[in-house]
């Protein structure tokens, strides 16, 4: 099984299986660019500027494991999947991670264009959000309020619609 | 017999008594002769005229009278039968109920044991083979648990546990037993290949402080049968000295030699432990180190390639730095990072133990290399120089090629001064640790004294560890009055407590003791050190760390999978820029579609209007569609409970014509009109018509 080597933005070469890199689309179409069929030794690695080793690996891990999963289907501009779905049991323990690696892994994701990986891991990040109120989202998520009270008051009584059901 | 008076006899004979009370008041005495049983009527017998007032003619007529049990026709049926049925039915519902209680006995109480130490459970299936007669060899007895695995056994195999019930079969039994026994023998093999490589491993990172990490590593190549002398010399002719001039060591300490009652010609290789992929250290005779580290006598000499690989352990740990939340299995316990700190810990404190034995110590370590991991450099808390600074300056590694790898092994692990000062032999030990860090991205270079400084307190209660973090940036006081530093602005301050033993049990199962790395690394960056890092980023200008640092197109991603208008408004709720981003089409359309999108003609004309170019507000649209329904349920709510109501005397109201009949065959998504007079059909909403709803007001 050939390899490829990566070079991640933290300068680590990671050397990854040709065919597991080629469920990332942006990984796909480099390869198919430079014609690498062959990779010796000495051939000089991809850079990759907005991806880090860990999260590379992690992400390299994710396809390994779903390398035989059928092609997520194309963004449906009106989403009828949009159905809430259990993540599967390995999904659940592979993404219990901290939560910047998380984030880091959404943007890898993103960047490589591994479409699967990207919706798992929101589907994560929503699943986190889901049920919380927003001080408790802000405590869960470390983000500051920077609303004056005035405004958060008002803000509030513009999402109030939805708190009825 | 002639009787009591009936006056006398009032409960024998009272229906006797008041009749003929009524029709011979002046001659009160009735005789009853005898009782019979009721199916055989014999008035007769049974009320008899006294011979003297009666006469022969009269007696008929008398009897009739007093008779009253004659005309009684249900008296004459048998009820033996009914009382038959009704025991029978009540013997039946009583057994049942004997059977459900023996049951529900059985099933609260099948895992408890009796004094023997069997299960209900094998009890049970001894009464089933008695009934059954059968008498399978070996079932009955102490192994009954095996025969019949509980569903929730360690094996896990779902199938076993479906085929529990069919307790009459042997081979479920054998079969499950084999497995058992597999799966033991293969555990048992697969741990001690664990315990093996964990042990070549200590041995490896025992390595001295003198030797070079990834010095010049060679491979040697021997055949089955190797010799101890045979090995030395292939060592020597290697690096071109004589073969009595060197020594080789397996942990860097102690010679490799053959034992007493043999010569190293008799002594083979295998004997002394070494495999294939062994690293062996080289030293010269008079006892310092030759050569740095030469790995792999490979014992067969066709298999070379996987087995004598050129890298020694700690070359390849920087090659690939697995990161403490990345340890890739609960059980192996493995990581690199974690005994890397360990060996540069027993290094510079020279204590042997490769497992440091305090708890605090080694929960210290983690939490350092996670806070390494994050991104942060511990520093001197006096000069506030990296301790990564004071390495470069006073590090040389040996050959120019393994500078690169020892420079990044140990800038990325290094040991804060906390842990080379503490001497666990002559002090007590202490209770609490504090290491100071500064951020990578805001070294002092660039930003001066002003540069953010990170305290992590590490302090034991009892069990609990408590990890205080506070940040703060310095600033100079003033030319004049020197250089002094003084904490000038709290950024933040973080606590996070947790059970010791939890991730550094006192007695670990692994030989790393650590458990639970994964978790500890996300629970520890989540609470502590990520969110060290994100208030340094907003402080000094730098990206922003964590949701509200993911770009627009993400985060919209994210709130499209929140499934819910409730969470979507909750996270617009936290922050401006997620207030501004949450009622963006992107995630609204689709939770229309989705939600109100079926059979929807008002939803297909929204999406039939953007389709040609105009421009709609998919979150006022929602939020529309949200409140009818709102408004709808209410409605439903009150009249369904009006009608359900039992008791109540029917509502004068409910008879009105025109307001029961749009309950029957409403459809929730198309509201009639009757309900909700107020809301017209909205064909086509553009998004100007929608002001902002503070203008509404």
């Amino acid at each position: 099984m050939p390899g490829i080597k990566l070079l991640t933005v933290d300068n680590e070469i990671v050397e990854v299986d040709a065919d597991t890199a080629k469920q990332s689309l942006l990984l796909r179409s480099m390869l198919h660019d430079l014609g690498v069929t062959e990779i010796d030794d000495d051939e000089e690695a991809i850079s990759l500027p907005h991806v880090t080793a860990a999260a590379l690996r992690k992400a390299m891990a994710w396809c390994a494991h779903h390398k035989d999963d059928p092609p997520p289907p194309e963004d449906d501009e009106n989403a009828r999947d949009l159905q809430p779905q259990q993540l599967s049991s390995w999904d659940a323990e592979f993404l219990r991670m901290d939560q910047s690696a998380l984030f880091e892994l959404i943007q890898a994701a993103n960047y490589l264009d591994i479409r699967g990986l990207l919706d798992t891991a929101c589907k994560a990040v929503a699943d986190a959000i889901r049920g919380r109120s927003p001080e408790e989202i802000r405590k869960a998520f470390n983000i500051r309020c920077d609303f004056t009270p005035q405004e958060e008051e008002q803000v509030r009584r513009e999402t109030e619609w939805c708190e009825e059901k | 017999f002639p009787a009591a008076p009936t006056a006398a006899a009032p409960t024998a004979a009272a229906a006797v008594k008041d009749s003929a009370a009524a029709t011979q008041p002046q001659k009160r005495r009735v005789w009853v002769a005898q009782v019979r049983p009721g199916e055989k009527c014999g008035c007769e017998a049974t009320v008899t005229a006294s011979a003297a007032s009666a006469s022969a003619a009269s007696a008929a007529a008398q009897l009739a009278e007093y008779c009253r049990r004659c005309k009684c026709q249900a008296e004459s049926r048998n009820s033996a039968v009914q009382k038959v049925v009704i025991i029978s039915l009540l013997l039946t519902i009583g057994c049942l109920c004997l059977y459900m209680l023996l049951l529900f006995l059985l099933w609260s109480s099948r895992g408890a044991r009796d004094q023997t130490g069997r299960t209900c459970r094998a009890w049970l299936s001894d009464i089933y083979q008695l009934i059954c007669c059968r008498h399978p060899d070996g079932v009955v007895g102490a192994e009954d648990e095996q025969a019949f695995p509980r569903e929730d056994a360690d094996t896990g195999h779902s199938d076993e546990g479906a085929s529990v019930g069919d307790w009459s079969g042997v081979r479920i039994r054998t079969a499950s037993d084999a497995v058992v026994t597999r799966a033991r023998a293969k555990q048992a093999e697969w741990s001690k290949s664990v315990a093996a490589q964990r042990d070549r491993l200590r041995c490896k990172l025992q390595g001295g402080p003198t030797s070079p990490p990834g010095g010049g590593a060679q491979t040697v190549e021997l055949s089955d049968n190797a010799t101890l002398s045979s090995l030395i010399s292939a060592v020597a002719a290697e690096y071109g000295v004589a073969a009595d001039s060197i020594q080789l060591s397996q942990n860097g300490r102690d010679p490799l030699s053959a034992p007493a009652d043999s010569t190293p010609d008799s002594t083979s290789v295998r004997s002394l432990g070494l495999v294939p992929g062994d690293l062996i250290y080289v030293r010269s005779s008079s006892g310092t180190t030759v050569s740095g580290a030469q790995p792999s006598p490979s014992n067969s000499a066709k298999s070379t390639a996987p087995t004598s690989s050129k890298s020694t352990p700690t070359d390849s740990a920087a090659a690939v730095p697995i990161l403490v939340g990345e340890v890739p299995n609960r059980s192996v316990q493995l990581c690199p990072s974690l005994h890397l700190m360990q060996r540069l810990y027993t290094n510079t404190t020279n204590s042997g133990a490769t497992t440091i034995s305090s708890q605090l110590l080694r929960f210290t370590l983690a939490a350092h290399c996670l806070m390494v991991e994050t991104g942060f450099l511990s520093i001197d808390p006096a000069t506030g120089q990296t301790h990564q600074d004071l390495l470069s300056s006073g590090f040389e590694p040996a050959g120019p090629e393994s500078a690169a790898a020892a420079n990044r092994v140990l800038t990325r692990y290094l040991l804060p001064a906390e842990f080379t000062n503490h001497e666990s032999s002559t002090t007590a030990e202490p209770v609490s640790y504090s290491i100071q860090y500064i951020y990578h991205l805001t070294r002092q270079s660039e930003f001066g004294s002003a540069a953010p400084r990170i305290l992590l307190k590490v302090v034991r209660t009892g069990q609990l560890v408590l990890c205080h973090c506070a940040v703060w940036q310095s600033a100079v006081v003033s030319p004049d009055s020197g250089s002094e530093e003084r904490p000038t602005e709290t950024l933040c301050c973080h606590s996070w407590h947790c059970s010791l033993d939890r991730f550094v049990p006192s007695r670990s199962s692994s030989g790393t003791g650590y458990e639970n790395l994964k978790q500890l690394s996300a629970l520890f960056k989540d609470a502590i050190a990520e969110r060290a890092k994100s208030a340094i980023h907003e402080a000094c200008g730098l990206p922003l760390r964590g949701l509200t640092g993911l770009p627009t197109e993400l985060v919209l991603r994210i709130m499209r999978y929140c499934h819910g208008p409730r969470a979507v408004c909750s996270l617009g709720e936290a922050c401006r820029r997620l207030q501004l981003l949450h009622s963006d089409n992107y995630v609204w359309r689709p939770m229309l579609v989705r939600d109100y999108g079926t059979g929807s003609e008002r939803v297909a004309q929204y999406l039939q209007a953007e389709r040609q170019g105009l421009e709609v507000n998919y979150y006022e649209a929602y939020r529309v569609f949200h409140e009818e329904r709102v408004k709808r349920r209410r409605m439903l709510a009150r009249l369904s409970s009006r009608e359900l109501a039992p008791l109540a005397p029917p509502a004068p109201w409910l008879d009105l014509p025109g307001v029961l009949p749009p309950l029957i065959g409403l459809n929730p998504f198309q509201a009639p009109l009757m309900l909700q007079p107020e809301i017209p059909e909205l064909p086509f909403i553009p998004r100007q018509h929608f002001p902002p709803p503070a203008d509404e007001d």
